[in-house]
This record gives structure tokens, sequence and C-alpha cells, in this order.
């Protein structure tokens, strides 16, 4: 099918990055608006779905603090290390441009102070004059190895656009300030605690005295909270799990008796986050064991929330809407070779039940981009490189990913551990997370962390999506010195799809879990389902890293239980059906399958051998052999309608397998290790996407490189690409769905992509929008007129009783009863006849 | 049990008085019906539970003021609904045993307490304070009194299990009529009669004044299914229709539609019926007209019923309250007459009714599944369910291309076989038989016992599937050489079923009782292999049918690897200390010669010599028992790798296992 350039359209609308703070409750307590990377998005609360998203032109990563506006509640106050004040409003729609309001700290006044780090509080209800906390920031995330710097006081007014000292603190490695904004505490590296209240008005002189406070330190501070009111308590959080607590403000001359101070112990690792209830009577803090401690100070009773999904690394209360708790997770282990990515829970203060959970697309990157992109980063700015302006380099390193879309359900399915991630792409939301390997939830602590979870490694669905196949591996933990350390544990599992109307509420059952499916310590290195013509297409293929192939198929369920009709004893056992050894000694992962769509032939591809396998009887076929077509290892292979593409370490090929001659398609190109994401196969028009990374030269500067992908659609007869498209950044991972019946992308900032011919790119927000307002409406009319709604939508399943009787009480028509009507015919004119009939019925 | 205790409507149908139990304490929740109403605002109030242990009765004083009675208190609550607040509180100088706010005259409660005193108070208009209007002395037989109506200007009707009229001029019962065997408990005046009900019982009674002030039981008695809890009655005397509503233990309803009407239009009934009865005014009782019945979900299968805890009838609707969520009621609105186009007024509940009600809409925010699961959370799996296999699990393999035909041709040919067997089969049964009475002979004569073979009692045992036999056969023979020849004997037909049988019990034998009788099954198995490994091997799918075998025999093998690997370890353990106890010995046999003779030399650097030398020892050591473990795991690798026939076929197998059991005694 030829398809004209000018038909595919590409569009980077749906997943994003969650950011680490900033994340806001609405006073009404009705909505909650999260930051990422390239957006805002709204949430309602009632509904749990996200109702709007605001697409700023601005990477918002530099956002270092917000605020709900009290005097126009659609105002959102942004406040970022650049020194800037935006004001979004997150309510009017129709706004063209979302940034109402934009205040700039003059440079020279805000020069010998630094950046903006925190928002303290307004002045007066006029909201003109801001305190703010300025200084250097820290360069590291962790707080053990941070530096200190000056923190200074300032307010800022906006009408005057004047920066005015107020107080400042020297030393400094932690600061927070009290739910209503009046105190601040800091904390200094000398182990002093330094607070402060901000007394003021609008016109005049704003107080804030420094107190002066010690504390017995033992270990190092990590997390900081301060009390509401006029004598506050501080809450000092450490690494080896104690909170201190100080009444301060008691009797300043008599500070160094430690009657004044308390501990409270529960936590054994790092408290990450400690706050206080804007009453001061509970103080909330949680840690690396992903449970949130509730302490009620007066009694020191303590509550737990714990299996929270993520170590707990920030809680923020707001005083105007104090029954919702906002929890910022971190989701990945404490490692420097995962990405870290966070969850925003909104927690319901009376039952500690969890309102909404907000997550940005996590994909697994094969290694930590952050640092590697930095790593690179410097290294070009050391060599200096030289390049032409127009000069492409290519990437040195892999920035692939996995994902998968699930034919059914179109949505996409991200793997991270030992979890899925289950992401809308129309909804631009993650519709659930499940457990696709047996994992503990709890938060593991000190030499606990080094027990690793399973993690899930390969997966594929069936065409029609109602079975899923899952390759998990389980590491020993190196925690003795056993003789099993080295031993890895692989399973691979099959999953029955068991659908519901929800999408929300679909889940996966297990029925089949394999030991070991390649014989013990032979890990499973590729997984594909078998095309449609193959028993309807539920069949799975695994190769290992020796080369062995296996085709696993479900056994027909007893008859016995058939009769019986017994769904739940009806369980599927997948087994081993066909088998192909591997060469036995050679190791590599770079092992790819592909299986013909007429189900006769399927290639294996290992290392830079391509061996064409008889379906039937799984023995080579050898009266053809293939040519040695690749001269490196190979990457990706796929068998598109008649031809073989081989995607190897230096080239793109294709290779018709009828004619015996290579094709016209044939491009060097550099594909790095995980490659085989890179490359994806439409196999109802033959097409082939490619996506190309590459640095390319943005500013004069020598380190002014940026990444870029270029995205090539080629038919496998020519070489010459059906669309090329370009993106500002790299892409990660291509994949065909033909749900959407186009290429599905995503790229290194977790933002997907939908390439296809049939919804353009104004289609694609049209969509997203009307879902949105969908969405809106749904979260209006819940929270309006819940009672309304209810008794209206009984009326109307009454009087659907009725209807229902009736419509059941339909007659049966049949010949027999006709009969009636036809005797005593002579005679009878036909509109008598007509009357008849329609009496009857 | 549900958690709703006493639910009561106010007398403008607008409101519902109910109590929850929420943990420990009770909590008294004012609900608008909502039928126009818009907000769904609900009035909590909790109370003590120190101060008012239970809460007895509620009862609606006017549309805005509820009094609250409760067991074992002389107290009487009037809270405000409005504000939520206790706007006074009745004390009585005993305790409290029922309460009644009259219908008839604004403000005025009767209240009957234990000592059997009626007191009738008047509250103020503001409903602010009691007054103490009459107190009438009862005696002492209407102490269980727990129901009573203000009947009308004169009389007062009790209830107990009995019926009292209490004439307010007369200040004295003056009539009482027994009623039931337990407790009344719900009552509704109608105009001239009363109609009652008690507690497990199925029987309506209507009551009526006739004009001498006596109490006379009405014509129809009313007889639901089930125990009644509560009655609702209502007429439309406009319009000639009049209805009445039992609500039934279990939640359901029934319905009498004009009760009062004699139903003499049974005809076919009237003629049994006059027999039967002598009188016109014989009693007459009725079963309910219709039901109505709570559902969930209408697809759902079987149906959750949803029991209605209240009803409340008004000229139009049936009212009817459920719980949801065991915290606040919902309600429904049905007509209970219709206005048809022909200008009839019909009843409309005339027989089953069937309300299917959803959870509401405000649990679409719920944030847990209906299995207490919160949605933040990950999705967590079953693995309990799952079906657990082995990669190596072969026994679903398919056969190359020619599968079904293979499988064929060999069937036939075994049936083939069979036949011949059948024929030769008396033969050589007489044979066998002969064959093992030499052979007891030969036992008995204490000689060398003579090799035979048992082929045909195998071939036997195998064919007619006997397993004693087969179990005879296997376990008495511990002569190898008999085995072998056995095995050398066998018809080829009979190998694969004959490994089958010993794959399984080898395969079950694991923790087995006696070592010997592995051993002696794997001897069998060794020589199957070695006699018929070339049958095997020429077998199209042999792996899939040798495959408990195998698995059974990797199973065996599994921790080879590892305990040659501690093997190694442990010897290189135990040369280290061989060194270095007979460098001890060394260096006191030094120390002895240094005494004795050259003291000059410095024997440091002896022991620095021994030191290296026992390094160096200690490394070579390792480096050889490294190799050694090396060389056994590639062996070990080869034979993983090696195809599974070669395995089998390979005696080596059975060779290893010796090696391995070997290493389990040490």
């Amino acid at each position: 099918m030829v398809v004209a350039p000018t038909d595919w359209k590409l569009g980077f609308n749906a997943g994003g990055r969650l950011l680490r703070t900033g994340h806001v409750i609405t006073p009404d307590g009705k909505f909650a608006i999260a930051l990422f990377k390239t957006h805002i998005k709204v949430y309602s609360l009632s509904t749990r779905q996200s109702i709007r998203s605001i697409k700023l032109d601005r990477d918002l990563s530099d956002v270092v603090d917000t605020r709900l506006s009290s005097k126009t509640p659609s105002w959102l106050y942004l406040f970022t290390s650049s020194n800037e004040v935006l004001a979004v409003d997150w309510k009017d729609k129709s706004a063209s441009d979302p940034i109402v309001k934009r205040y700039t700290l003059d440079e020279s006044s805000t020069g010998k102070y630094g950046q903006i780090l925190q928002f303290v509080k307004f002045i007066d209800d006029d909201e003109s004059d801001f305190v703010l906390v300025l200084g250097r920031p820290h360069l590291h995330h962790s707080v053990a190895y941070r530096k200190s710097h000056s923190r200074h006081l300032v307010r800022f007014s906006s009408q005057t656009d004047k920066v005015e000292h107020i107080a400042s603190v020297n030393d400094v490695i932690l600061l927070a300030k009290s739910t209503d904004g009046n105190n601040v505490a800091f904390v200094t590296g000398g182990h002093d605690v330094y607070y402060t209240s901000i007394v003021g008005a609008k016109g005049g002189h704003i107080r804030a005295t420094i107190h002066h406070s010690t504390f017995p330190y033992k270990t190092p501070v990590i997390s900081v909270a301060i009390s509401n009111g006029e004598v506050p308590l501080v809450a000092l959080g450490t690494v080896s799990g104690v909170i201190q607590l100080l009444y301060l403000g008691q009797d300043s001359k008599k500070q160094s008796s430690n009657t004044d101070q308390r501990l409270l112990k529960w936590h054994v690792d790092e408290v990450k986050a400690v706050e206080f209830s804007s009453d001061g009577s509970y103080l909330i803090s949680g840690g690396l064991e992903k449970v949130l401690v509730f302490w009620q100070l007066e009694t020191e009773k303590q509550q737990f929330l714990p299996r929270l999904n993520g170590s707990i690394c920030d809680i923020r209360i707001d005083d105007r809407s104090e029954q919702f708790y906002g929890i910022s997770l971190e989701l990945t282990k404490n490692s420097d070779t995962e990405e870290r990515y966070m969850e925003y829970l909104v927690l319901n203060a009376l039952d500690l039940t969890s309102r909404l959970d907000v997550n940005g697309i996590r994909p697994k990157f094969s290694t930590n981009l952050d640092k590697k992109l930095e790593r690179d980063f410097r290294r070009r700015i050391n060599r200096n490189a030289e390049l032409d302006e127009n000069d492409l380099t290519k990437m040195k390193y892999d920035c692939s990913s996995d994902f998968q879309i699930h034919p059914q359900s179109k949505m996409m399915y991200l793997p991270y551990g030992p979890r899925m991630q289950v992401y809308d792409v129309v909804k631009s939301d993650q519709a659930f997370v499940t457990t696709m390997a047996e994992t503990l939830q709890q938060g593991r602590v000190r030499n606990e962390a080094s027990i690793r979870d399973p993690s899930v490694e390969h997966f594929a669905f069936t065409i029609d999506g109602s079975w899923m196949c899952t390759f998990d591996t389980l590491c020993t933990p190196e925690l003795d010195h056993l003789l099993s350390e080295e031993d890895v544990k692989y399973s691979l599992k099959f999953w029955k799809y068991m659908e519901n109307s929800s999408s929300e509420q679909s889940r996966w059952e297990l029925c089949t879990k394999i030991i070991d499916p390649h014989s013990t310590s032979v890990p499973i290195a590729c997984i594909i389902p078998a095309p449609a013509s193959y028993y309807d297409g539920i069949a799975f293929l695994t190769a290992d890293t020796k080369g062995g192939v296996r085709m696993w198929r479900p056994r027909v369920p007893k008859e016995m239980y058939a009769k019986l009709g017994n769904k739940k004893l009806q369980q599927t056992a997948w087994t081993l059906r066909r088998f192909r050894n591997g060469t036995g000694r050679l190791e590599t992962s770079s092992i790819d399958l592909s299986w013909s769509r007429d189900a006769s032939v399927i290639a294996l591809g290992q290392e830079n051998a391509i061996t064409l396998i008889d379906a039937n009887n799984f023995e080579t076929i050898e009266d053809m052999p293939v040519p040695s077509l690749a001269d490196s290892r190979i990457r990706a292979l796929d068998i598109v309608g008649s031809d073989l593409v081989v995607l190897t370490k230096q080239k793109l090929i294709a290779f018709n397998l009828l004619t015996y001659r290579m094709n016209e398609l044939a491009v060097r190109v550099h594909s790095p290790i995980g490659a085989r994401s890179l490359l994806a196969v439409d196999n109802d028009r033959d097409l082939i996407c490619f996506c190309a990374n590459y640095h390319r030269k943005t500013g004069t500067d020598a380190g002014d490189y940026s990444l870029h992908s270029r995205i090539y659609v080629f038919e496998s007869g020519s070489l010459k690409p059906v669309y090329i498209a370009d993106h500002s950044t790299a892409i990660s991972c291509v994949r065909y769905s033909k749900a959407h019946s186009g290429f599905i992308l995503l790229d290194i900032d977790s933002k997907v992509g939908i390439l296809n011919t049939v919804t353009s790119k104004f289609l694609l927000q049209e969509e997203e929008k009307k879902q949105l307002d969908k969405a809106y409406q749904m979260s209006a009319l819940l929270n309006n007129a819940q009672l309304v709604a209810k008794v209206s939508k009984k009326e109307k399943e009454t009087t659907e009783d009725i209807d229902d009787d009736q419509i059941f009480n339909r007659k049966v028509l049949n010949p027999d009863v006709f009969e009636p009507i036809l005797e005593n015919m002579e005679g009878l004119p036909v509109e008598a006849l007509f009357d008849r009939i329609m009496t009857l019925l | 049990m549900s958690s709703l205790s006493i639910s009561e409507f106010d007398p403008a149908g607008a409101h519902v008085a109910y109590l929850v139990q929420t943990l420990d304490t009770q909590t008294l929740k004012i609900q608008p019906i909502g039928r126009d109403d818009s907000d769904q605002t609900v009035t909590v109030h909790p109370f003590d539970k120190k101060k008012n242990p239970k809460v007895k009765s509620l009862s609606w004083v006017s549309d805005d003021a509820l009094a609250i009675t409760f067991s074992g208190s002389n107290q009487c609550q009037i809270l405000n609904v409005l504000s939520n607040e206790v706007m006074a509180n009745l004390k009585t100088d005993q305790l409290i045993s029922c309460i009644a706010v009259s219908a008839k005259s604004h403000g005025k409660v009767y209240i009957v307490d234990v000592n059997g005193n009626l007191l009738q108070y008047q509250l103020d208009v503001s409903l602010n304070g009691w007054r103490l209007g009459k107190s009438y002395k009862l005696g002492a037989e209407l102490r269980s009194i727990n129901r009573l109506l203000d009947f009308n200007d004169r009389y007062i009707m009790l209830f107990s299990n009995s019926v009292y009229l209490f004439d307010k001029r007369e200040e004295r019962v003056t009539d009482l009529k027994n009623l039931y065997v337990s407790p009344i408990n719900y009552v509704v005046a109608d105009g001239d009669s009363v109609i009652v009900s008690a507690e497990n019982d199925r029987f309506i009674n209507v009551l009526e004044l006739n004009a001498e002030g006596k109490i006379e039981a009405g014509k129809q008695i009313f007889v639901t299914e089930s125990p009644v809890l509560t009655i609702a009655q209502y007429t439309v005397s406009d319009l000639k229709l009049e209805i009445l509503v039992a609500l039934t233990e279990g939640g359901i309803l029934e319905i009498f539609n004009d009760p009062f009407t004699k139903r003499d239009e049974n005809v076919g009934n009237r003629n049994k019926r006059r027999n039967r009865r002598k009188s016109a005014n014989a009693v007459q009782s009725r079963t309910a007209d219709g039901k109505v019945e709570l559902f969930r979900k209408k697809s759902e299968q079987p149906k959750e019923a949803v029991p209605i805890v209240d009803i409340r009838l008004n000229p139009r609707f049936l009212t009817i309250a459920w719980l949801e969520d065991s915290s606040y009621l919902a309600f429904d609105h049905i007509e209970w007459w219709e206005h048809t186009s022909d200008g009839v007024y019909h009843y409309k509940i005339t027989n089953g009714l069937k309300v299917y009600r959803d959870r509401p809409i405000v649990n679409v925010a719920q944030s847990t599944d209906k299995y207490g699961h919160d949605l933040a959370t990950a999705k967590h799996y079953n693995e309990g369910q799952a079906i657990v296999s082995s990669g190596n699990n072969f026994k679903d393999l398919e056969d190359g291309h020619s599968e079904k035909e293979g499988r064929e041709d060999e069937e036939e040919e075994e049936e083939e076989e069979e036949e011949e067997e059948d024929f030769a089969h008396l033969a050589e049964k007489y044979r066998s038989d002969l064959g093992e009475e030499k052979k007891g002979k030969g036992r008995g004569k204490r000689g060398k016992p003579q090799v035979g073979s048992l082929a045909v009692v195998l071939s036997q045992a195998l064919k007619s599937n006997d397993h004693g036999l087969l179990e005879m056969v296997l376990n008495n023979n511990r002569d190898e050489n008999v085995i072998r020849s056995t095995v050398a004997r066998l018809d080829t037909a009979y190998v694969l079923s004959l490994l089958d049988r010993l794959s399984e019990r080898l395969s079950r034998g694991k923790g087995s009782k006696s070592k010997q009788l592995q051993q002696q099954l794997d001897t069998w198995v060794k020589y199957i292999l070695i006699y018929h490994g070339s049958y095997l091997i020429n077998l199209p799918n042999l792996s899939a049918d040798l495959n408990l075998l195998s698995s059974s025999m990797r199973m065996r093998a599994r921790n080879l690897n590892r305990l040659l690997e501690l093997r190694g370890k442990i010897s290189v353990v135990m040369e280290c200390m061989e060194v270095k106890r007979e460098l001890g010995k060394n260096i006191a046999g030094k120390q002895a010669g240094n005494e004795e003779g050259e003291e000059d030399v410095e024997y440091i650097e002896a022991i620095e010599d021994a030191g290296l030398y026992s390094d160096d020892e200690h490394d070579g050591d390792d480096d050889e028992e490294g190799a050694e473990i090396m060389q056994v795991d590639d062996e070990n690798d080869d034979r993983e790798d090696a195809d599974l026939e070669d395995e089998i076929a390979d005696d080596q197998g059975s060779d290893e296992d010796d090696q391995y059991s070997d290493v389990e005694e040490a």
C-alpha cells in the first residue's frame, strides 16, 4: 500500500515525567494540581481523573516551589530557580496564555542572595508582597552530601519590583516553614537550629527576629519541620531513624538543657520527611520503610499507614485544605542504576485512604540517563570537541527502554522491576499498576536493601491480546556467602486477560508458571507471539541466550471440568510443545526471533548468524541457508511480508526470502545494544519504522549539543523512506500498535508520541481535550449535584424497570398466532384484516 | 446483622432519623429523604457512650425536634435537628419504659415509667421547657408497657402483649384484650381502628373501639410470610384507595391493597368458605397481594438481596429505605397507585415487584475496590491457583511434522504385536509358571541360584496392567543377572510402558524407604537403556514419552554440581589444616632442634619461609581443587547440553547416580 508522505502525522502529546515537588491541593479540597516536566495537570479528587492539562511553553523542572492563591483561587504561583514568579490560571481553559502574571526578581538586587529556594508566605491578603528564601542551591539531592550555604529571608514586592532583606542565616543545610508560613526553621552545619516568626503588615516593616537553639547532635539531620503557633515545635529527622523534637521559644536563655527535647523512635532508617499537622497535635513522618507514621504528640501514640508504593520523600499539608495530605513518593530504590520516578499521592486525613495518585510514565531505560547525559555533556566540554554545525554525531550509549501496546485495551504496558505500569495513552494517565512477580510491598532498610526484587525482563502479548507472557529473573541476595549466591531464578509466566467493562478493573490472572523455562541457568533473551495463522495466534516462542528456541501453547482444559461447567477449575496450562536446542556453549544476548506471517518459517538471529527454522518440525531449513547477511552483531530481525529485515550493529538491510536477493533497502546505521526497541514493523502495511538518535550542535559553545532523533518509515523494498520526521529529543522505544493503526514512540523525556496516517495532530489534541472535558464534566456533576444526579437516576431506573417489563413481554410471532386472523376470511375487506393483525401485534 | 438499630420518619415525611452503630458507640443521623431536596446534608449526632449507653427509642415531637429515650435511663432528650443541639432534657423519677407523642394535640408527650405511672407532659411552644400536665397511676400489672398510643381525646391505648384501654376522664383502665404471645412491636392508628403487630409474629391484627368503649378485634387478620417488623398504612379517601404495607424480617415488603374491604370476589372459594364459617361476621384472614424486594445489579447472578430497613407511605409514593455502606440510608419511591388512561385508579403493586438498585454514584470515587484494596497500590495476583511447571517438562511435546501418522502407525504395530502375544500367551504363561517353580526349587536347594528370566511374568504384568504382579517382579529381584536377562528378553513393545512404570516409581520414591530398592530400579533402567536403546532412539517423540524419567533423573542429579563444589571446598580446608598441623610439628621440631644447638641462627626467617611455603601450598591446592571442580563442571555442562536421547542412552547417568549417592553418604 502506498502512503503519501503527507498523510503521516506525528504528535507527542501524552506521557511526561512527574516532578519531585510542587504539587498542591486546592483549598476547597476538590482538585489537586500536579506538575510535570512539560505541563501542569489538574485532577479531580472525587473522580480521580485528570480534568485539565495546561501546557506551558517552558520546562517546568526548575520550579522550586508553588503556592495556590487565596485571593484568586484559580491562580497558581510558580517560583522558579531562575528567579521568576509565574501566576498560572489553572481553571480558565479558554485563555490563550495560561500564564497570567509574570514577575522577575531583578538580577541586581538578588545577585548577592542567589536564587529563589522557597516561598514562605504572602504579607497580606492582597498577595502583592512575597516573603521568599533566597540562596545558592544545593547540588546534591541527597542531604547527607550537602554543603551548607547562607540563606536569606527577603520580601519581594511585586508592585515596586524591589527586594528587601529581612534576615539571614549562615551555614544552612536544611530549612522548613510551618504550614501557615509564619514560622521558618533553619538547620545549620554546626548543628544549630535557628528559627524565626515572620510578623508584619503590608506597608509596614516586617519583623523577623532570629532565635537560636541547639540540640544534642548525634547523627546527621536530613529532614526538618516546624509547627505553627507562637511557641513552635521543631522536628528533626535523622539518618539513623530517630526523630528529635525540640520545644522552642519556651525559655530562650535555658537553651542548653536537654529537658525540652524529646526523641521519637520508630524508624529504622533515614527519616526523609517530617511535617506537623496544622494544629500541631500530630507529627507525620516517613522514610525508606514506605510507612507513613502519625505521632500524636501528647500521648506519643503512633498510627501507621504501611505499604505505600515508594519511600516517602515529601509531605505537604496546606492549612487551607488540611483534610488532605499530599505525599511525594520515590518509587525506585535509592540506587544509581535506575531512574528516579515519583508518585504523588493525596491521602484523606480522616480515613487514610488514597484520594488520588498521580504518576508519570515510567519507562525503564537500560542506563541511568540523567547521569549518562550529564557525563556526556561534561566530557564534550572537556574535550572541547569542535564539530561542524551540520555534523551529526552518534550517541555513544544506549537509551532504549521497553514497552508493549496491549491490542485489546490499547494501553501501554511498561515493566519496571516486579511490576507493570499500565498507561492509558489517550487519557494520558496511569490506568493501574499490577504486580507480575512475587515481591514484598514493604520498604527495605539498611542491609535489607541488598535483597533484590525480581524484575520482568521480557514480555509479549498474543496478537489478540488475550494472553500475556512474561519472563522474570530473580537474583539471590548476597547476604551470606552461600553456594547459591550466583544463582538466578528464571520463570516464564502465562497470564490470561480478564476483561472488565472499565479498563481499570481489568486484570491479568496467572495461569501457568514455568520455572527455568530453558532449563537451569539459561535466561530467555526474546519472546514473540505466534502469527494469527498459527492456532489463532495463541502461542509464544521463546529464545534463550544459547540459541535454543521453545514453543509454548496452552493445553486444552480437561474435558471433565468443561462438563462440570465450573469455570474456576478450568485452569489452562501452557506447556512446551516444541523445542530446538541451542548451540551449547556460545552465550550471547544478541538473539532475536521472527515468525513469518504464514507461520511456516521462524528466523533466528544469533550473534551474526541467521538461521531459518521450519516451524513444523523445528529443524533448520538446510536446503536453502540464508547467506551471511550480517557483518556485525544482529540487533533485530523481522520478517516483513517475504522480506527478512535485519538490523545489525552497523546496518539495516532487507533480504528477499523468495527471490533470494538483497533488496534495495540497505542503510548504514549505528545502532546501540538496545536497538531492538528502535525498530518496529507494521505487518498490515509492510512498513518499517526506525529511529536514529544523534547529537546536534545547537549553540556556539563547545558543549552545546543536544539530543535529537529522526524517525524513518521505510517500505522493505525501497531505499527511499516513506516518511521522515524529526523529534527534539532521543527516542527510546518504538512499537507498532494495530489498535492505534500506527507507531507509538516513547522518548527519553517519557513523552509518548503517535505516528500514524489516521489521526492528525490536531485530532489527537482534540481527542485529549474531549477526554479532559468529559472528565471535568463528570467531576463537576459529582461535585455540584450528587443528589440531583442520584435522584434523577433513580427515577429513570424506576421507569426503566417497567419499561423493561414491557420489553420483555414481547409477543412471539409464529404462524400459529396468525391462524385466528385467517379464520372466517370470506367477505372480509383488506382493512379489516389489517386491523386484526394490528390488534394482534 | 445490620448496623442500623432504630429508624423513624418525621411527621412530614421529609426526614428520617436513624441510629447506626459505629464501632462501640451509637450515632444518630438525620437525613433528608431527598425526593426534591438537592442537598444531602446528613446531621450526625454521636452519643456519649458513658452518659447514654443505649438509645431505646426515637420519636419526632415536631418537624425539627426529636425525642430520644435511652434504655436504663430516666432521661429524655429533645434534640433540635436543625441546630443539632440538645434543647431540653426531661427527667422523670423513674426509668422511662416508653414514650409517645400525641398526634392529636401539639407538643403533648406521654410517658410510661417502670413503676406504671402514665405521665403527660406539655412542651412549651419553643420546645425548650417541659411542664408536667397530669400523672396517672396505672397499676402494678401495667408495668411492662412498651407501646402507647394517644387514641383520641378520651382514650389512650397501652400495649404490652395485650392492649389496654385507658380512659383519661375516668383515669383508669377500662378495658383490655389479650392479643399476642409476644410483645407488640408496632402500632398504627387508622381513623377509628388501630393496626398492631407483634414481635416474631406473622399476624397483623386490627382493633376497633365500639360505641361502649370496648376494644373489639377487627374483621380482618393479615398474615405475612415472615414475622412483621413495621407496618405502614395509608388511605387516600378521595380516591377510595387504601394500602397496608408490612415490612417483614428479611427486609421484604408485603403489600395489602384495599385491606379493609371484604374480598368476596374470589368466587371460587366462596362456597367453601361459607361452609366452613357459620356466620358472615367471621374473621377473614388475608395474605399479601404483592411483595417488594430490593436487589443489587440486575445482571449479577445470583442476585444480591438488600434488606429494606424502613418504609413510609404518602398519598402517592411508598418510600423504602435501605442501608448503604452500613452507614447511611438510601431511599427509593415507588408509586403505589396509578391513574390509567381509562380514568380508573389502580393499585400498582399487585404482585411481586423487584427493585434493582446499584450502589450509588458516590462510590465512584471510592478509593478501594471491592476487595478493600486501595486503588493507588499495585494490583496483586494470586499465584496459588496457577499451574507451576518446569522448563524440562516435555510431556506435551508435539511430534515432528508427521506426528499423527507416525503415532497411528506405532499404535497399529503395537496392536499387531499384542495379538501375537495373545497367541503365545497361554503357553508362555505355563512355561513361566514352571520357570518360577524351578527357580523356587533352585533357591530352596541352597545352591547357586539358576539365572533365569522373568520376561514372561513381566510382560504379562505390563500387558494386563497388573500392578501387583509388576511390583512383585521389580521388588523381589535382587540379582543383577536376572534383571539383565529379563530385560534382554523383554519384547520391545513393552519397553516403553516398563520404563514409564519404572520412572513413576523412581520419581515417587524420592524419600524412599530403602535405598536398595532405588538402586535396583536404577539397575532396571540401566539395562533397559543398554538393551533397548536402539529401539528407543527410533521412537518419534521420545522426549515426551520419557519425560517423567528424564525429569526425575534431572531432579536427582540437580545438586551434584553444588555438592562437588562443596566437597572441593571442604577438602581444601582439610588440606589446609593438614598443612598447618605439619607445619606446627616442623616448627616445634625445629624449635626443639634450636634449643639443642645452633642458637646463632635466627629462626624467624624459618617461620617466614614456612609461612611462605604454606601459602604456596595452599594456593597450589586451591588451584588443583579448582581445576578439578572445573572439570566436573564441564562434564556436567556437556551432559546437560547433550541431547536427551544421549543422556538416557548413556549409562553414565546411573554411574553418576552412584556417585551422587556416595556423596550423600559422605
